[in-house]
């Protein structure tokens, strides 16, 4: 139980993050973090420890913030949101954030981006937290950086 | 773009902050989840459900139809044919045989059940068994078996010269599960206990007939339609009495509370005895 509170006031930050690539919201983000924080105290009993006690609490995290993103778009599907989400790459005219510019990539590649770069975890851990292989996650963020040099450059001109 | 560009990037969307609250969480890991709220919120639904619904099948007779037996499958055309025009087409299931009686139960297509009872015949010519109609009387009840209506009574009556009501003969019928005991309130000629349930008693008397349940003392009490029932000795001697009184010329004929030879012989129903309708004043 410390152990989950001890990583909880270290990297809350980061879980907010993380959780608001995946939501889109940052009010959204912090409730979610709250929720799966208080699921893993309350199952933390059944963690069975066959992987480190960050991926598993990682992982409730971002499969929490999956849930409240599919209750937004089930809600409202012309949720904004979920539309800069996935929607197009802005033009410079329309007023260009950073955030659309990273709203633009996949679930997945923008995970591994905000797991990388602003959680600062090793590819080993991504792996471990996404259930993929350390190979997907290189790619993963290879495709990332490519397609955020493609939007700049578009951006650019 | 460089790592260093892109986490530049990424902490320009979400700046940190460090905002966290501990006690929340704990407070939100007090609460129950949101998926056992749900859970329990079907499990409520469903048990609302089969309770409710269960309630309502045993009380319209559905789920307390427990009548079952042996399949019938020698019926002959003619009977076919006189049950599809009796609106009695389905499944026939032999439940019980008492006493010379059969008692069946027809299983019709749109599942609703009628009971019937009939005679057993045995060693028939192959005219007879070509030409018979093995079911007598015949309900299709909505209620039944339901606690509002435990008992489906098929008693037979008959008349005598002078009679001015039906006579009740025999009781019968069929009777729910829970029915303990069948009997008929009153007291009368002729009794014969030919209701099928699990512990019948002799029926003392004619008239209303009352079915007592396995916990409650008196679950219904009942008069047949269409089949009344003679009046108490007691009647009988006050109308006596009071032509005696007044001196009426015309005294009611004494009759003896004691069944006839006569009515002994009537222990044997006739079929569908229980669908004539008593005399009228002047016929009778």
């Amino acid at each position: 139980m410390a152990e989950i509170e001890s990583l909880y006031r270290e990297r809350f930050p980061d879980f907010v993050a993380v959780a608001a690539s995946v939501v889109g919201e940052r009010e959204s983000a912090r409730e979610v973090v709250q929720d799966a924080f208080a699921s893993v105290v309350r199952s933390h009993h059944d963690f069975r420890r066959e992987a480190p006690l960050e991926a598993w609490v990682w992982r409730a995290v971002i499969n929490a913030a999956r849930k409240k993103r599919r209750n937004y778009a089930r809600e409202a599907q012309a949720h904004e949101t979920a539309v800069a989400m996935n929607g197009s790459l802005p033009h410079r005219e329309q007023g260009v954030e950073p955030a659309s510019l990273v709203a633009v990539l996949p679930e997945r590649q923008r995970l591994v981006l905000f797991l990388r770069y602003y959680a600062d975890l090793d590819y080993r851990r991504i792996a471990q937290i996404l259930g993929v292989r350390t190979g997907t996650v290189s790619a993963s963020l290879h495709a990332a950086h490519n397609t955020l040099r493609q939007a700049l450059s578009e951006v650019d001109k | 773009m460089n790592e260093i560009q892109v986490r530049d990037l990424l902490f320009e969307i979400f700046p940190p902050e460090s905002d966290s609250d501990w006690g929340d969480v704990l407070r939100r890991a007090k609460r129950p989840s949101p998926s056992l709220r749900r859970l329990t919120l079907l499990v409520a639904v469903v048990l609302f459900a089969v309770l409710a619904v269960g309630s309502a099948l045993a009380l319209s007779g559905r789920l307390g139809n427990l009548f079952h037996g042996t399949p019938v499958n020698d019926l002959t055309p003619r009977e076919r044919f006189l049950m599809s025009e009796f609106d009695m087409n389905g499944k026939v299931e032999l439940i019980a045989r008492r006493k010379g009686l059969a008692f069946y139960v027809v299983r019709r297509k749109d599942g609703r059940l009628c009971y019937s009872i009939g005679d057993v015949r045995t060693h028939l010519t192959p005219a007879q068994r070509e030409g018979r109609f093995r079911f007598g009387e015949t309900d299709c009840p909505l209620g039944f078996p339901s606690r509002a209506l435990p008992v489906l009574n098929h008693s037979y009556f008959t008349y005598r010269p002078g009679d001015r009501e039906a006579r009740m003969v025999g009781v019968r019928g069929f009777a729910a599960n829970a029915v303990a005991r069948i009997g008929v309130i009153g007291r009368a000629t002729r009794s014969s206990s030919r209701c099928r349930s699990r512990e019948t008693s002799t029926a003392r008397a004619s008239g209303d007939s009352w079915a007592r349940g396995e916990s409650s003392p008196l679950m219904t009490r009942g008069r047949r339609s269409g089949c009344s029932a003679p009046r108490s000795v007691a009647a009988r001697r006050r109308s006596f009495r009071a032509a005696a009184a007044a001196g009426s010329r015309t005294r009611p004929r004494r009759r003896s509370l004691r069944p006839s030879p006569r009515e002994g012989r009537l222990r044997r129903p006739s079929r569908w005895s229980c669908r004539a309708e008593p005399p009228t004043e002047s016929g009778s």
